[in-house]
């Protein structure tokens, strides 16, 4: 080698370790002439280590499949003599691995054939890569995955981005909808009035306003839903609009809830206005009652007295006896103004429609389903088919009755037998007089059908019985009942012009009856 | 025909002297008042009554107690009832009915219908 060449390799080597790729000569059977500091660098070998090693490349390339590749490079360079660039993985001396891109050419070098190989270390490129590619994928599912339906247009409205939840929603695919104005894909398309709004609001999102509204979208089915709907402006560095982002959320549940809570908010109002209208008529009824009550006593003596006085009258006074006359029909009007009176309250609180009541028996059970199952009762029907309807308010009759079977399942709380029986009049008081039935009395005849619930439970004392409608007597604490069950089931059954009896005995059980009239 | 014995009970003083001469005026009744049910088995054993007149509203002892004392009395439980009172409910009828009464008026009743019940519990009816 003259000083030339000398100089010139020196030369080759300064340029060589300067430069960040690490940098090898070699021959084909794998020994090193050149091996640049990068190239120290990137594996951890000197060149001295690499040459003295029996088989460098397995230690370079612990891997089989990536040596296999690094092999088959070489006998290819062989052949073609061509540039060839691999990405593979190798180890370094302290066994970190790391990902090169190795560029390797034939080059005849003064008439031998020399490997040339460019090292560059990718590790940190890839590391940045993959977190990049990972940055993305994580922003992608949130962007997918959201419940809510977002999507990216350009800020003249074309739609550039829909995420999944958007997609399926429709039931359309991407490639549907991407490129089209925003206004023209199908979650508008039910609706001109939507389409012209959502263009409008893109023009003003353009202008770097935010724009909310309240829309509609028809799902996949053709199901109407409501959606928060919004526009917002995307901003790049310099304040500039450069994307906007449209955003949905599907309010249809809340929506809906809302409505129920609207819908029960006007019927707890209704009910409400029916209860103090219920208790103002209740009211009065009882006033009602009362004054009949204590005006009847005095017309009573009224009536006495003016019976009296008639039949003192001497036949030639004819003034006299008319007076009388006079006297005794105008008790006879008071007595029907009291009656009118007693009536008017109590009108308008029913409203009766004709009812099969072994039906009615049969949707009151349903209500106190639950209770019975819960508590080991049997039911035994005894109900006489082919009764006749009766004219009855279907409402509050079932409130009667869920009364008499809640008190005798409350009875029987170790379980027992429930009796239900229907059937037409068999009121057969009273004992002393001979021949009538107290049907006959109470002008029942035989027009009247029974409801009998008999429960084999705990019964009612006798000191209990006297009270038992009673308002708010009760044997039960505050928080299992009000007293207030019988009470108002007897003022029902009376509106009803109907009968309740109770007949109990302390340990047997109780049979509730009521008596309705058929007309 | 041989006077009958009419027991009243009532918390109405007017009433009761009313129904009193209204009765015995006819000629065919002698009338026992009371103002309260409250010594009513005594009174019947030492009244004998053939018929007993109930109100049903009355303090201490009301209508339906009163029918149930009479039922448990060997003597009382023979003598027919007849309630008279302001009380015109079902409900209230049927629970005197179950006490085993005989009839019940409504007030305003008058002497005439007054006197024709009467006639009735005693089956004397025509």
């Amino acid at each position: 080698m003259d000083n030339k060449q000398q100089a010139g390799e020196n030369q080759l080597y300064k340029v060589l370790s300067s430069i960040r790729e690490g940098v090898t000569f070699s021959d084909s059977s794998g020994r090193f002439y050149v091996y640049n500091a990068a190239m120290e660098e990137i594996t951890g070998y000197s060149m001295d280590e690499a040459n003295e090693s029996p088989d460098f490349i397995s230690l370079l390339y612990p891997d089989p499949k990536n040596r296999k590749a690094a092999l088959k490079g070489i006998e290819e360079l062989k052949k073609k003599k061509s540039t060839r660039e691999i990405e593979t993985v190798i180890a370094t001396k302290n066994g970190q691995l790391k990902n090169v891109l190795v560029s390797s050419s034939l080059i005849d070098y003064g008439g031998r054939d020399l490997f040339l190989s460019v090292y560059r270390d990718n590790t940190k490129y890839r590391m940045i890569e993959n977190q990049l590619m990972e940055n993305e994928w994580k922003v992608r599912a949130i962007f997918d995955e959201t419940y809510q339906f977002i999507g990216l247009t350009t800020t003249d409205g074309t739609l550039i981005e829909a995420n999944r939840s958007a997609l399926e929603f429709s039931g359309v695919q991407a490639s549907g909808v991407l490129g089209k104005p925003f206004w023209e894909t199908p979650w508008w398309a039910h609706s001109p009035q939507l389409q012209g709004k959502v263009r409008q609001a893109v023009k003003s999102a353009a202008k770097g306003e935010f724009v909310r509204f309240e829309a509609t979208h028809l799902d996949k089915d053709g199901q109407l839903h409501y959606v928060d709907f919004s526009l917002k402006p995307v901003k790049n560095a310099s304040g500039k609009v450069v994307y906007l982002i449209p955003e949905g959320r599907d309010i249809t549940e809340r929506k809906q809830m809302e409505k129920n809570l609207q819908n029960a908010y006007v019927k707890l109002k209704e009910t409400q206005a029916q209860l103090i209208q219920a208790e103002k008529m209740e009211a009065m009824g009882r006033l009602a009652s009362g004054v009949a009550h204590e005006v009847r006593n005095p017309l009573e003596i009224l009536l006495q007295g003016v019976n009296y006085l008639e039949e003192k009258i001497p036949p030639e006074e004819k003034k006299m006896f008319e007076i009388v006359q006079m006297m005794k029909n105008n008790i006879k009007r008071a007595d029907k103004i009291v009656r009118s009176v007693l009536e008017f309250s109590r009108s308008g609180e029913l409203s009766l429609g004709s009812e099969d009541i072994n039906s009615v028996l049969e949707s009151s059970l349903e209500l106190v389903r639950y209770r019975i199952n819960t508590s080991h009762i049997e039911i035994i029907r005894e109900l006489s088919p082919g009764l006749p309807g009766i004219l009855i308010d279907k409402n509050k009759i079932e409130q009667v009755f869920v009364n008499l079977l809640l008190n005798a399942i409350e009875s029987m709380p170790e379980g027992g037998k429930l009796s239900l029986r229907s059937y037409r009049s068999r009121l057969k008081w009273p004992r002393r007089s001979a021949g009538k039935k107290l049907g006959d009395y109470l002008g029942f005849k035989n027009d009247a059908v029974v409801i009998e619930i008999e429960d084999t439970g705990c019964g009612i004392p006798e000191a209990n019985k006297k009270k038992l409608f009673e308002p708010f007597f009760t044997t039960k604490t505050p928080k299992e009942g009000t007293g207030l069950g019988l009470s108002v089931s007897r003022n029902i059954i009376e509106l009803h012009k109907g009968i309740i009896d109770i007949e109990s005995i302390a340990g047997r059980g109780t049979k509730a009856r009521v008596f309705l009239r058929r007309s | 025909m041989a006077v009958k014995k009419v027991m009243v009970i009532d918390d109405e003083p007017d009433f009761l002297s009313i129904v009193k001469t209204n009765l015995e005026e006819t000629g065919n009744y002698e009338v026992k008042i009371l103002i309260s049910a409250k010594n009513l088995i005594s009174e019947v054993y030492s009244f004998e009554p053939d018929v007993i007149l109930l109100d049903m509203l009355m303090p201490a002892v009301g209508g339906v107690e009163a029918c149930a004392m009479l039922n448990n009395d060997p003597v009382g439980k023979n003598i027919p009832i007849i309630i008279v009172s302001a009380l015109f409910k079902d409900q209230d009828k049927y629970s005197a009915y179950k006490e085993g009464i005989n009839d019940y008026l409504v007030k305003p009743v008058g002497k005439n219908d007054l006197i024709a019940a009467i006639e009735k519990a005693l089956g004397h009816e025509h």
